[in-house]
């Protein structure tokens, strides 16, 4: 698993994954996630386009940030889901909880 | 064809991108679709994370045993481990919700699957049989 972060001006941070997501990665997504919510701030974007398979441990890590954005008054948003993880957070009637984009242009034109 | 193989593998989550592989290339070889590939190599991931951080108590060097059965109706994956038995209430799919963001394996399991079916062996070991058959979906 590949994650990096970016920071935009406007105080977004965008964090790009890629690889897949199971019980053994989704620690690491977490701790990542906890570490950005310390820095305060405006909205997350969580580019998935490099992610081809995510389990019930990613969706419980995407849902826990998307708490913790509702508790800190910052977006929380999806970008870029490939068709199998998009089929599987619909599978785990989920989907409807996020806020999806098509790609991180979107989500920021949305955001900033 | 009819095959069916048998699978030891250690209890270590690291070990479970290489178990998606052999079951996508056994879905592969009964002739599932894509679609079904993807929810047969889900489904197993999330049954046997359940074992792991459940049955297991995330005990990382313990054995887990696959036995896949490739038929010509479908695929059917039967997992064993030597865990803790399952309590009711780990057994019954929760309705997902985000306010309570575990518990989502076994809705998978329910949502992708014909059938379901958990155990507890004579031996005081846990069997969980997953079955997909081909002509139902």
């Amino acid at each position: 698993m590949q994650i990096s972060k970016t920071r935009t001006p406007e105080g977004l941070e965008i964090i790009t994954l890629e690889g897949e997501i199971d019980m053994h990665v989704s620690p690491k997504v977490r701790n990542t996630l906890l570490d950005v919510f310390k820095k305060n701030v405006k909205g997350i974007v969580v580019d998935l386009s490099g992610v081809p398979f995510m389990d019930s441990s990613g969706i419980a890590t995407l849902v826990e940030g998307l708490r913790w954005s509702k508790k800190e008054g910052a977006r929380f948003v999806l970008v870029g889901l490939q068709e199998n993880v998009g089929h599987t957070l619909k599978l785990a009637k989920l989907d409807s909880f996020f806020e999806i984009f098509p790609g991180q242009k979107e989500a920021l034109a949305s955001i900033g | 064809m009819t095959a069916t193989l048998k699978l030891q593998f250690p209890s270590d989550p690291r070990f479970l991108s290489l178990l998606r592989g052999v079951i996508a290339t056994a879905a592969e070889m009964v002739g599932f679709g894509a679609k079904e590939v993807g929810n047969l190599r889900l489904v197993v991931d999330e049954a046997v994370s359940n074992i792991i951080r459940h049955s297991l108590k995330n005990d990382f060097n313990r054995t887990i045993e696959a036995e896949l059965v490739l038929g010509e109706d479908g695929l059917e994956v039967v997992l064993r481990d030597d865990g803790e038995p399952a309590g009711e209430d780990d057994l019954r799919p929760k309705e997902p919700s985000p306010d309570r963001p575990g518990g989502l394996g076994l809705h998978l399991m329910h949502a992708c699957m014909d059938d379901v079916r958990y155990e507890r062996l004579p031996d005081d070991r846990n069997q969980l049989s997953l079955m997909l058959h081909k002509q139902q979906r």
